[in-house]
């Protein structure tokens, strides 16, 4: 009975430690085998977070991967914070097969972020970083797509198809690091400016913000095929079936001008891979379709 | 006379008939309890009462008899023929494609042969969508392609018709994988065990609450599973990878479940209040609080941490 007791008082009075699965993780996964999916899942960890604050997250990073990014990226600071954010909301990672390369690649602006990564410390880590040209990548096809001079949408879905390609032929089982592209710094910050220059200039009108606005909020609620216009393009339909979670968080990313308008790209950060675009004449929805980049890369039809 | 008709004659038969269909269906009634499913990779039978977890780790093939029913993370339908269906989860939906037969959701919508039900995790609305028959067909499982090729192949052909003459149109989404294959691969790694799925049906502003309460349930349960669901992925992802994700955090539920000091002072029920930053709750134990730290990914709540308060 006395020998219970003490067990009680034992039992009660012994510190309590508690968990947290960043140390159990540490304590009961081992040293990491290669795995491709563990790469990937660090990249869209680091996109997550470069998304919402890339000067904090940056922050967070050892010091062998801030030496990494500050070397291809630039700085991370308050200056850079919007730019940072546009290109890594957009971005789609993707892991080389059986290599410890993986990219972020931005299809607006056709710019791949390549990183090598080195397990240390019990984690996947970015050893080194380098951007790079699309154009470069799968050189000599196809160009940029938004110089193509018609259909831009099937010249970005043939980008994405054949950059991934590219990716995957350069990088696959251990091959080397890319070779750095010196030029693609300037490139994406020359694209990069483009994009938001004309964003910012398609702001400047409150009207046209406003209905392009009215034709997100019904993205979002799911009632996009209601405002169809007829004769038009209007793949209403088809974007009210997209996940909830991906309709309710699609943004105005891009803009570009037309002879009678503006065409917008929508991008949720959840599905990056899915753009909606939407013509509009003036204050008008003239069109709105969405391309599945995704599928464009695995073999399936882009609309 | 023997060939007039007799009222009398026609009735009698009519009463064994209908009491021969009767005792038919007395025997049968047994078989027909509960539908069949089997799992697509391989075929084997999956137990009715674990469909949900199995869909977690594989797609379903589903037969019903006439009037059977199935209700999965919310999806409620009922045959009203006999029907084969085939039941994926995604990161973002539960899609029942009809093969065959017809079902009739609870919130009303009808699916017949080449028909899906669409059920959107978050949120929980159920829609109707037509599926390409011929693509399912070519991309499908051994275990489902050996149950459903059949009739999958007679509903490719009238979908060959339709789309000849205008009434479907392809579409790029694709229900089973939302977002890019390796990219859906790594969310479903941690967004389908049921108790996740179930917690992303809530409201957004009940998940906090729902993932503090299920966990700690979970934890004076020594429900392993459910534990290893809700651990936060991202340390366990960054090592192992979504192949390894289910068996890393499940070696890292054993030994939260078997630490008895643990358990015991969070045995009674605490208390639980949400800190104002929606990152934490206070636990209220029978040896003092506890902090538990909780983290979302993908719109879901998943725990962090669980220490002791400093006083």
């Amino acid at each position: 009975m006395i020998e219970l007791v003490f067990a009680l008082a034992l039992a009660s009075e012994a510190p309590q430690a508690g968990f947290s699965a960043e140390a159990l993780a540490a304590q009961t996964s081992g040293q990491a085998p290669h795995a491709d999916g563990a790469i990937l899942a660090r990249a869209e960890a680091l996109r997550e977070i470069f998304i919402l604050n890339p000067e904090e997250a940056f922050a967070t990073l050892d010091p062998m991967e801030q030496r990494a990014l500050s070397r291809s990226v630039g700085r991370f600071d308050a200056a850079s914070a919007i730019s940072l954010s546009w290109f890594f909301r957009g971005a789609i990672a993707h892991a080389a097969p059986r290599a410890e390369i993986v990219g972020l690649y931005n299809p607006l602006v056709d710019t791949w972020l390549v990183m090598r990564m080195r397990y240390a410390a019990g984690a996947w880590r970015i050893a080194d970083a380098t951007l790079v040209d699309g154009a470069q990548l799968r050189a000599p096809s196809a160009p940029y797509w938004a110089n193509a001079s018609d259909d831009a949408l099937g010249a970005l879905a043939a980008n994405q198809s054949q950059t991934v390609a590219a990716f995957d032929a350069r990088f696959a089982q251990g091959a080397s690091a890319s070779t750095p592209d010196q030029t693609a710094f300037s490139t994406l910050a020359a694209r990069t400016s483009a994009w938001m220059s004309g964003l910012g200039a398609w702001r400047e009108a409150s009207d046209r913000v406003a209905a392009a606005e009215r034709v997100r909020q019904a993205i979002m609620r799911g009632r996009a095929a209601r405002m169809a216009a007829s004769g038009a393009v209007w793949r209403g339909r088809e974007i009210d079936n997209l996940p909830q979670r991906v309709r309710a968080t699609l943004a105005i990313t891009a803009a570009a001008p037309r002879a009678d308008g503006h065409t917008l790209f929508l991008i949720s950060p959840y599905a990056p891979d899915i753009l909606i675009v939407l013509d509009m004449r003036g204050t008008t929805p003239a069109s709105l379709s969405v391309v599945n980049l995704a599928n464009a890369a695995h073999g399936g039809a882009a609309p | 006379m023997s060939d007039k008709f007799s009222f009398a004659k026609a009735a009698r038969r009519c009463v064994r008939l209908y009491l021969g269909a009767l005792c038919v269906g007395m025997l049968s009634a047994p078989a027909l309890a509960a539908p069949s499913a089997f799992r697509a990779s391989d075929g084997a039978e999956a137990p009715a009462e674990t469909m949900e977890a199995a869909l977690a780790e594989d797609s379903l093939v589903i037969i019903l008899g006439g009037g059977e029913a199935i209700s999965l993370f919310g999806l409620e339908a009922r045959a009203t023929a006999p029907t084969r269906l085939f039941v994926t989860l995604s990161s973002e939906f539960l899609t029942a494609a009809v093969a065959s037969g017809r079902i009739e959701a609870s919130s009303g919508q009808q699916a017949r042969a080449g028909d899906a039900l669409v059920l959107q995790i978050d949120g929980g609305v159920v829609s109707r969508r037509a599926f390409d028959a011929e693509r399912l067909a070519a991309s499908n499982s051994p275990g489902a392609a050996a149950l459903l090729a059949s009739d999958l192949n007679t509903l490719a052909a009238r979908q060959r018709r339709l789309h000849f003459w205008g009434y479907y149109e392809p579409t790029g989404v694709n229900a089973a994988a939302p977002s890019s294959p390796a990219l859906e691969a790594l969310r479903r790694s941690y967004l389908d065990p049921s108790i996740i799925v179930r917690q992303r049906r809530a409201a957004s502003e009940a998940r906090l609450s729902l993932a503090a309460n299920d966990f700690l349930a979970a934890l004076r349960n020594g429900d392993q599973v459910s534990v290893a669901a809700m651990l936060d992925p991202a340390p366990f992802l960054a090592r192992v990878g979504p192949d390894g994700l289910a068996a890393a955090r499940m070696r890292a539920a054993a030994r939260i479940v078997a630490d008895a000091g643990l358990r015991t002072a969070l045995a009674s029920e605490p208390s639980i209040e949400l800190a104002p930053d929606n990152q934490s709750a206070r636990i209220n134990g029978v040896a003092g609080a506890w902090r538990l730290s909780l983290v979302a990914h993908d719109r879901a709540v998943f725990i962090a941490a669980l220490e002791p308060e400093i006083p």
